[in-house]
């Protein structure tokens, strides 16, 4: 087992909104206009404190050259930048933002103590370490790096919410409250929870 | 017989991409360079198309940090910018980003190993204004 696993609110709507210009990204190619528009929502003035600066200016280059391939002009791991970060700046509650610091957040939480205690749990290492594909699925952006996640399913989240309900811990209450919380909030909400392991 | 074709190009690109972000380098300049050299058979050694295997290869030879990989890249990226300069002859913003990044392969731990090369890019791009 790896490091913290940290969980964000996630919305497969929008992923599937923008699928399409993720698609053409990786393609390397010319963007088309809707693609385009994507990006112009991204780079808004305002729109993201989470983009860092040499990633806005990617964006922004994509955005001013319409009739160029990607590939000519950017390198590899650049257009992985732009994917990377389109994602979390639209599908992502709070532009994907978290903290190794706090632990919770107001659309994440981090599991890193609390990991030890819920690893013993069978329904927590199928639902995080068993890749069971009824339960959650690698997101298919980004395709590369170190930014990929997986996705719980309807059924994996409600196992997570059915899961923490059975549990019974003093020592990271606030952190599994929190996660419950998050999940249940989720499915209320038509949205998912997203996880990766931090390393 | 398999008559290879521009589908497995970009098929040794992809993989080449995935091979430089997870770190498997020799993978990566391997796919990359086979990927080059189908180009250049299939669509001549000219075309724009071209560039994009270079860019993979200097990739990985920039993140095996090694004195060597860094004069190979700047090598490799001698050849991608001469491409560049023919399909970026009308998006001065690129070339210029382009020429920069050509200056940025002249440098390894902060040093630069091509001072006479350095010098002519920054030539070029006094002139691109």
């Amino acid at each position: 087992m790896s490091g913290e696993l940290l969980v964000q609110r996630f919305d497969p709507g929008r992923f599937s909104a923008i699928r399409p210009t993720l698609v053409a990204l990786d393609g390397a190619r010319r963007l088309g206009p809707e693609a385009s528009s994507v990006l112009v929502q991204a780079i808004a003035p305002g729109s993201s404190r989470w983009i860092g600066r040499e990633t806005l200016t990617l964006l922004s280059r994509i955005v001013a050259a319409p009739g160029l391939d990607l590939r000519v002009y950017l390198a590899p791991l650049e257009i992985d930048a732009c994917i990377d970060a389109i994602v979390r700046r639209v599908c992502f509650t709070d532009d994907g933002e978290f903290s190794l610091v706090d632990e919770v957040g107001r659309s994440w939480v981090v599991l890193d103590a609390a990991q030890a205690e819920l690893i013993s749990l069978p329904w927590f290492t199928q639902l995080f370490w068993r890749e069971d594909p009824t339960l959650s699925v690698p997101s298919p952006f980004p395709v590369r790096g170190e930014g990929r996640f997986s996705t719980l399913t309807p059924r994996g989240l409600s196992a997570l919410v059915d899961g923490l309900s059975g549990v019974r811990s003093t020592r990271h209450a606030s952190a599994l409250a929190a996660l419950s919380a998050l999940a249940e909030g989720a499915r209320s909400e038509g949205m998912t929870l997203a996880y990766t392991s931090l390393l | 017989m398999h008559t290879p074709t521009l589908d497995d190009a970009d098929r040794l690109e992809r993989e080449a991409w995935a091979a430089v972000a997870d770190f498997h380098l020799d993978h990566a300049m391997a796919a990359a360079a086979a990927a080059h050299a189908l180009r250049a058979e299939l669509q001549g050694a000219s075309h724009p198309d071209l560039i994009w295997p270079l860019s993979l290869q200097i990739e990985a030879l920039v993140r095996r940090h090694r004195m060597a990989s860094a004069q190979e890249a700047a090598r490799l990226g001698e050849a991608r910018l001469a491409l560049q300069r023919l399909v970026l002859a009308d998006s001065r913003d690129e070339l210029v980003s382009a020429l920069r990044g050509q200056l940025a392969l002249y440098q390894f731990e902060g040093e630069c190993f091509a001072p006479t090369a350095v010098a002519a890019i920054e030539s070029e791009l006094a002139d691109v204004g």
